[in-house]
């Protein structure tokens, strides 16, 4: 924050308060439930998947490609943001005039079946060059912090508890979103003297 | 092999310079470049690896 209040931008002018503003709002919308929501998804797939998550605990430098594999798949953020399109085109045949805002889906281009093998996990996929960023000039900002910030909670997780189970009797309820996540993840796990 | 990164399609995902630290490194705006062209044969699968991860296909190698 300090820095957005002192550096200059455009040959010297300094940023106003409602760029700031506007800065700092879009730090938070898209760096608080995107994380949270792939975390949901990772670990759901993870509680669904055991020999996964034994994967992981067995050999944790496994932990890099399974992220992305399973970014690539979950496509957490299921849209990229939308593009306007500057003049007349086409998309695979599709006509696109001038003017018209385009949402393109980052889920689908990751499951894109023209892809080789796109259809199945492969948690130890070699071609990890997925979309779950997006794409292009306005690819997520945010990726480098994501990342850290997924490797960082998956990793202390599972040196904590490497086993769990969803709580018995729950049925996982996703949100009806772009945004894919999961309101409510009860896990349970054993600990020494019982259950908790 | 030799190994070159396009400034006009690399966006600085970070991938390269993450996964092959002896190849690649980050620019002072977090953009991919090449730490030595001519990569020894040593690091070549790493390199080849690196062009596989960039979502913008970037990474060119030539033998």
């Amino acid at each position: 924050m300090s820095f957005l209040l002192t550096t200059d931008v455009e040959g010297g002018r300094k940023l106003t308060e409602s760029e700031v503003l506007r800065i700092l709002f879009l730090l938070l919308a898209a760096g608080l439930d995107t994380v949270t929501i792939s975390l949901e998804c990772i670990v759901n797939y993870l509680v669904e998947h055991p020999e996964a998550r034994q994967m992981l605990v067995d050999d944790p430098d496994s932990m890099d490609g399974l992220i992305e594999e399973l970014l690539r798949w979950e496509s957490p953020v299921m849209g990229a943001a939308a593009r306007r399109a500057t003049r007349d085109t086409e998309l695979s045949g599709c006509p696109i005039p001038a003017g018209t805002l385009v949402l393109p889906s980052l889920a689908a281009a990751n499951l894109d079946p023209d892809v080789p093998g796109s259809q199945q996990v492969d948690l130890r996929r070699r071609d990890k060059s997925h979309l779950a960023f997006g794409g292009g000039p306005h690819r997520c900002l945010g990726s480098h912090l994501a990342r850290m910030e997924l490797r960082v909670v998956l990793r202390e997780w599972h040196r904590r508890i490497p086993e769990y189970r969803l709580a018995p009797g729950v049925t996982v309820e996703w949100t009806p979103s772009s945004l894919r996540g999961i309101d409510s993840l009860p896990l349970v796990w054993d600990v020494d003297g019982g259950n908790r | 092999v030799r190994v070159a990164i396009d400034p006009g399609r690399c966006q600085g995902h970070g991938r390269c310079y993450e996964l092959a630290p002896e190849v690649f490194t980050d620019d002072d705006s977090g953009y991919g470049t090449v730490l030595e062209p001519e990569v020894p044969a040593e690091h070549a699968a790493q390199t080849r690896e690196a062009q596989n991860v960039c979502p913008e296909r970037a990474i060119s190698i030539a033998d």
